[in-house]
């Protein structure tokens, strides 16, 4: 027998009164009562009750009747919204009293499932200073309860999905009357609802515990609320009670229980602060978050989840303070800032581990779904991303960048009715968002609907004016389907406009439509006037990085003639300054100058070189293989050259692999495998992803070589179509090139064939 | 002070230890004796019986920690021996606490049982699990088996019958339901 002063017995009293106790249970309590003045007390005052309860005929037989009612399937009455109006008056003969601590447990709990939802119900008659620290309390009570092994709560962003998906105008004030419904979406077996109630002398904090399915109210606490500092250990004093009400196991109590402060911040004001900004980021208004994770870091300097979510938006090295400070976080939270930390290292393999982690151990937490869903996309791998999408959208169907990358996964392998199916649902969730039409612009133009995809784009402007992605990915499309003076217009508008935020992507986007009409050297004389405007605006975020034009005009240079080898070499020297710590990306340009001028061994050695620093630091092959192409296609070497650029393009998704497909093809047409050349070039041909359509120096070259390929397959149809189609683009080419001038003799000689 | 400590002081000669002892074992004793006896005067008689015992013995208790456990077990003692004396002269078996309505003893207090009557209907409305727990158990069933038919564990059926004992108490005293 335990001790028989042990004040745990106390709590079998009733059951004794009721004669529920036998044997050894019953001797152990009766020798506790001997010794307990209380319960000898209460079991005295209690005992004529008692007597009554157990024996009387007549009260048998009500208790017996109700309890028939009862359990006959008629509904008990749901007092959500009773109950929660009756707070004031509940409330009023509660500040009546003197001041305590009102503990009124009781739990019923069926063993498997220990989820759930805080609500603050707000008043419409409250200050905005009460409902701020009601939503305080009920994030500290999710936070603190969280830490608990044998609960899970449900976070707030999931309580906040789903009112918007029942409906409500306001999902971050619930009424009362959908505080059941939203419980019920969630899935939550209990509902703790926080209410403030305040008259003139103080106020009071009033919980009630539900259980959901039943309503039945399980507890009710009133705490008084003397000031905001207290409002910390009022929460831990809560989360402590709410335990026991909830009935969870002994060992829930005796578990590691951290105070919240430690967990959250020390300052009540930045916590607010940090509430104000999650909300603002639950409705996408970024800037504004950005700002209150800023307030609130000025108020608490290790508040480790205010940089966690800088990192996300303002700048990703902020993650290492969120790091610094993450033993003051919840667990939870302690996963995403490493998960987040591996991401900013390009750590993608712990990156991961620990984001399928984080799913595991919190099933509501959708932003790990998602950024599995988009880490498995940029790796290549769409079915998985697919599953996780669509795991994201299972507990937010309205997350709309999920729809979008579910669509672009869709499309990756092949499923074109599924992913516009998926888009479909998007334009639904977001109507009036541009970026539901601006991917259908994408996922058409990549499946050869060039013309559909430019009225997507055009929709995607409608929705909004400035919205620059679809503008541009417009250019370029009207520019690949020959409808130049529509280019021309937009052009006009940017450059109109330009002064403001400088004009080097307006210059290059002239430059770029001169490249794809062959014009190169007007096409080199804006991009010198796009170099010099980046070079005034080089501060400007707007404004192009200058390694990007200096690499265009490369190119170009080295696409001309023997003379413009010795400027190429000055703007790659140019490039290699600029990027001192570059040791792969533009010494790539680097092996085509070395080779366009005759240096061979320079060059081999430079691929060389190549190779042993992408194996020494475990960087990807891509830019090997890259250099290696350019030097065999260089080298006269074009078989070697094709599988150089075919193991190039492996390292990179179909929709990014236009330039290694297209050298590849080219090579294949120089090495006269016509029919691999063929495969190869026409699976191009028709997909105008946006590497294709921005990469104007080869967009409209692979024409030609297609040409090429179907005339030495013997296919002349085919071939004098694309020739014809090259030679249209080019109809002002400058005259020397010598793509030009072959497409032209070999167009004459076709149509002169029988 | 525990019983414990009134018997040290006892054994160390203190006499108004001895009597404040034998004070609290009697108050104690006779609710324990209400809850096993449906006849209060025969309760009454129990405790007096154990009362003598327990004075009488007193002086041969060794361990002072036990004298709770010692002292409970003589009113044990006690209360099998009125069972036996009640079953002899009744000629019928007769469970050792009876649950049954009340055939002898006291009349209890009719407003008691009319306001308890009205307490238990306004708890219905908000905690329809306590008409229930007593339903089954006047049906005998066992904490065990209310457990099941709860689907609870015993924990949880304890602290569910304190909160309606404190929400029956309080109506009983005020006349209203605190929720």
């Amino acid at each position: 027998m335990s001790g028989t002063n042990d004040k745990s017995l106390c709590r079998l009293l009733y059951a004794y009164e009721l004669g529920l106790l036998e044997g050894e249970q019953r001797d152990e309590f009766e020798i506790h009562l001997l010794d307990c003045p209380r319960c000898q007390k209460e079991a005295s005052e209690f005992l004529p009750s008692a007597r009554l309860l157990k024996r009387d005929a007549e009260v048998r037989g009500l208790v017996e009747g109700m309890a028939q009612e009862t359990s006959s399937g008629k509904p008990a009455r749901k007092y959500y919204l009773q109950t929660l109006l009756a707070i004031a008056a509940v409330v009023a003969f509660l500040v009546l009293r003197p001041w305590n601590l009102e503990f009124k447990p009781t739990q019923e709990i069926i063993a498997a499932e220990n989820r759930l939802a805080v609500l603050y119900i707000g008043n419409p008659s409250e200050t905005e200073e009460d409902l701020a620290l009601g939503n305080t309390v009920a994030g500290l009570l999710t936070a603190d309860l969280s830490e608990s092994n044998y609960l899970q709560v449900v976070s707030s962003q999931r309580l906040y999905d789903a009112a918007l998906r029942l409906g409500f105008e306001e999902p971050n004030r619930i009424d009362p009357s959908h505080a059941g419904a939203l419980a019920r979406e969630v899935g939550a077996r209990w509902m703790l609802i926080a209410g403030i109630a305040a008259d003139r002398r103080e106020r009071r904090l009033v919980t009630q515990l539900f259980e959901v399915t039943s309503g039945d109210i399980q507890a009710t606490q009133a705490v008084k609320m003397d000031s905001s500092d207290s409002v910390f250990d009022l929460v831990d004093q809560l989360s402590v009670q709410l335990k026991a009400d909830l009935g969870l196991p002994d060992q829930a109590l005796q578990e590691p229980d951290p105070r919240v402060a430690d967990v959250t911040s020390h300052s009540i004001e930045a916590y607010k602060m940090y509430l104000k900004g999650i909300e603002f980021r639950q409705r996408m208004y970024f800037d504004d978050a950005v700002n209150c994770f800023l307030k609130a870091i000025a108020k608490d300097t290790a508040f480790a989840m205010a940089y966690y979510y800088l990192s996300l938006r303002l700048d990703p090295q902020m993650i290492q303070k969120a790091v610094t400070y993450s033993s003051r976080a919840t667990k939870k939270e302690q996963l995403l800032i490493e998960a987040r930390a591996a991401q900013v290292a390009r750590d993608t393999v712990t990156t991961l581990a620990i984001l399928q982690s984080i799913t595991e151990q919190y099933p509501d937490e959708k932003d790990a779904f998602f950024q599995l869903g988009e880490y498995y996309y940029t790796g290549g791998d769409f079915g998985q991303a697919i599953l996780y999408f669509k795991k994201c959208l299972a507990l937010d169907p309205l997350h709309r960048p999920s729809y979008n990358g579910l669509a672009y996964s869709y499309e990756e392998c092949g499923k074109l009715d599924s992913a516009l199916q998926t888009l479909d649902s998007y334009e639904k969730v977001a109507p009036d968002e541009p970026n539901p039409f601006d991917s259908r612009g994408d996922i058409l133009a990549r499946n050869g609907r060039l013309k559909e995809a430019i009225e997507s784009y055009a929709r995607a402007v409608e929705k909004e004016p400035g919205f620059t992605p679809s503008q541009i990915k417009m250019y370029y499309a009207y520019l690949a389907d020959g409808r130049y003076d529509l280019a021309e217009e937009i052009w006009r508008k940017w450059e109109s406009g330009c002064a403001e935020y400088g004009c080097a992507n307006t210059y290059l986007a002239k430059a770029s439509a001169l490249m794809f009409r062959g014009r190169y050297r007007d096409g080199l004389a804006w991009l010198d006037k796009a170099i010099a405007a980046d070079s005034v605006a080089s501060i400007s975020k707007k404004s192009s990085s200058l390694d990007v034009l200096y690499s265009a005009k490369t190119q170009l240079l080295l696409a001309m003639d023997s003379s413009a080898i010795a400027e190429a070499d000055v703007t790659i020297k140019h490039l290699l300054t600029m990027r001192p710590d570059d040791k792969v990306t533009y010494r790539i340009t680097l092996v085509r100058a070395l080779m366009q001028a005759g240096r061979k061994d320079n060059a081999l050695q430079t691929v060389e070189q190549i190779r042993k620093d992408v194996e020494a630091d475990n960087l990807s092959m891509f830019n090997y293989w890259m250099a290696k192409g350019y030097f065999e296609l260089a080298d006269g070497n074009v078989a070697l050259a094709a599988v150089a650029f075919d193991s190039a393009a492996s390292f990179r998704p179909r929709r990014l692999a236009f330039l290694q497909r297209f050298l590849q093809g080219q090579a294949l047409v120089m090495a006269g495998e016509a029919g691999k050349a063929i495969e190869i070039l026409a699976a191009q041909e028709n997909s105008f992803t946006d590497s294709r359509l921005r990469d104007c120096f080869t967009n409209s070259r692979i024409y030609y070589y297609l040409a090429r390929a179907y005339e030495a397959s013997g296919r002349a149809d085919a071939a004098i179509a694309r020739y014809e189609r090259f030679l249209s683009i080019w109809e002002d080419a400058d005259s020397d090139l010598p793509e030009l001038v072959d497409a032209r003799a070999r167009l004459t000689r076709m149509k002169a064939r029988p | 002070m525990n019983n414990s400590d009134l018997y040290r002081l006892l054994s160390s000669g203190d006499q108004s230890a001895r009597e404040q002892l034998c004070e609290q074992l009697y108050v104690s004793f006779r609710i324990l004796a209400r809850h096993r006896i449906a006849d209060w005067n025969d309760a009454e008689e129990v405790v007096q019986a154990a009362m003598v015992k327990v004075v009488g013995k007193l002086d041969q208790l060794v361990d002072a920690e036990r004298i709770s456990a010692w002292a409970h077990s003589i009113l044990k003692n006690e209360t099998i021996d009125y069972y036996r004396t009640v079953q002899k002269r009744r000629g019928r078996e007769t469970d050792l606490e009876d649950v049954g309505p009340s055939t002898a003893g006291r009349q209890e207090n009719d407003e008691l049982k009319a306001r308890l009557k009205e307490c238990l209907k306004k708890m219905n409305t908000v905690f329809g699990k306590h008409a229930r727990i007593l339903n089954l158990r006047y049906q005998g069933y066992g904490t065990s088996e209310i457990c099941q038919r709860l689907s609870v564990t015993p924990n949880n059926l304890y602290v569910m019958l304190s909160r309606a004992r404190s929400m029956l108490k309080h109506c009983l005293e005020s006349g209203e339901i605190r929720s």
